[in-house]
């Protein structure tokens, strides 16, 4: 490791947390895009079909 | 220009529109706040000097304090939001004053945690019931509250009018929190950081701060843009724009 | 703007309006209750409670931290500039203790006048700068690192 970034445990475990609630905080939008998209497309499908 | 301004107002109140205005500008938002973050992080941990009392500790404040900003504007957004959301009744509005809970209540977890972890060594408690941590927790709580009573509406206008007077309420905190630690006497420092008076940082601290501040606030607008869409997709699903939307987006099979 | 609109911005401004004067006025009331230290010099005027149970905020007033060398019981000063009580401890000071530095002592204040502290927070200032910048001041005799 890098001699300059050899700082206190905390230092690092405190970026590291921010990390992990901005990471999900960035997942949680994109996974539930996918699903409404999902999930509009199946509506029309199913009403398309009720149409034909 | 003040009716173009409001036509262009209007035109965002429209679902589509605002769809598309969203999903033109995430990407770019989200490239901005990665090269923000960057600098930003590689300044905070490697380019500036430590501190001549904390060492390497006083880093932690590079993601602290931007996140204690964020926390705070993220709620001002919401009341101006609340506003148009009761006076106006402009749908988008509502949908993005509810949607910004969440992530005020994330930057505000990030705030309460770094500090928390910061003030173990620092000041020798990981807590201390002074004003300005029990008001930022406060905070915590009005945003957890405004998320619970606008989920706790089948009818969602009907919730989004609800929780806007909660936020409504809830903005007396704000400036609580932000002269807390000059009222009262506290465990937590006053600030560093004045705009109107100088401020108690070496010039040679502050370039991290300020690109870590303005990345954070992209990311805001990128995270509430995001969210917005989906929760309107969501609400919209069964209406024809949606369908059209998905399309123009490339999402057809 | 529309009538109903304008009503409606009118109850949206008592509302705040409403919120932001109870709140002022709980404050006020509770003014007491909102400080979490007491410093030196406030301690006459202050209503302490009836054990004299509070926490000291001050000052470490240089040159009165005198350790014991066999335990962990250390005494010193609190000051405020103006006023200062002496103040005793056993346990783990903070990283940041030191001569000049801003404490926070929670313990009582007993008849004699000696505070008897349970616990021993450091408070930091607001002031940040890289050690070069310290030592320059400190050549310089300019004062940095002050607590309000």
């Amino acid at each position: 490791m890098i001699p300059e970034l050899s700082y206190a445990e905390y230092v690092w475990s405190s970026y590291a947390i921010a990390a992990a609630v901005i990471v999900w905080q960035a997942v949680q939008p994109i996974q539930k895009y996918r699903q409404i998209v999902s999930q509009i497309k199946e509506d029309h499908l199913m009403r398309s079909e009720e149409h034909t | 220009m003040w009716t173009q301004t409001k036509l262009a107002f209007h035109k965002l109140g429209s679902p589509l529109t605002f769809f598309r205005f969203a999903q033109a500008l995430i990407p770019w938002l989200w490239g901005l706040t990665l090269v923000g973050l960057a600098v930003g992080l590689y300044q905070a941990l490697y380019l500036v000097p430590p501190d001549y009392q904390q060492g390497d500790s006083y880093r932690i404040l590079y993601i602290h304090v931007p996140a204690a900003w964020q926390a705070m504007a993220t709620y001002i957004v919401m009341t101006i939001l609340a506003v148009i959301t009761l006076v106006w009744r402009i749908r988008t509005a509502e949908i993005m004053a509810m949607t910004a809970a969440p992530i005020g209540a994330a930057f505000t977890l990030i705030c309460l945690v770094t500090g928390a972890i910061w003030g173990r060594p620092m000041w020798g408690t990981y807590w201390a019931w002074d004003a300005r941590l029990t008001s930022m927790l406060v905070l915590l709580f009005i945003y957890l509250g405004i998320m619970g009573l606008y989920a706790a509406f089948d009818d969602r206008r009907q919730g989004a009018r609800v929780a806007s007077i909660l936020i409504l309420v809830g903005v007396v905190n704000i400036p609580i929190i932000h002269f807390s630690v000059e009222w009262w006497t506290t465990l937590h420092q006053g600030s560093t950081i004045n705009l109107f008076g100088p401020s108690t940082m070496d010039p040679s601290m502050l370039p991290p701060l300020i690109w870590m501040t303005v990345a954070v606030k992209l990311m805001f607008g990128a995270l509430l843009l995001q969210r917005a869409r989906n929760e309107l997709l969501e609400q919209d699903q069964r209406k024809k724009w949606t369908l059209q939307a998905l399309r123009m987006s490339g999402h057809d099979s | 703007m529309t009538p109903r609109r304008r009503k409606r911005l009118t109850a949206v401004a008592l509302l705040v309006l409403g919120v932001g004067t109870a709140a002022a006025i709980a404050i006020t009331a509770l003014q007491d209750n909102m400080l979490y230290f007491i410093a030196p010099s406030d301690i006459q005027t202050s209503e302490l409670p009836p054990e004299r149970n509070f926490r000291l905020g001050g000052l470490v007033e240089a040159g009165s931290i005198q350790r014991d060398s066999e335990s962990l019981y250390v005494t010193f000063t609190v000051t405020d500039g103006a006023h200062s009580v002496p103040v005793s401890y056993a346990g783990i000071l903070p990283d940041l203790f030191r001569e000049g530095q801003g404490v926070i002592a929670q313990g009582h204040l007993d008849d004699a006048g000696l505070f008897h502290a349970r616990e021993v927070l450091a408070r930091h200032d607001e002031t940040y700068m890289p050690p070069e910048v310290a030592a320059a001041l400190d050549r310089a005799g300019a004062p940095h690192g002050v607590l309000e």
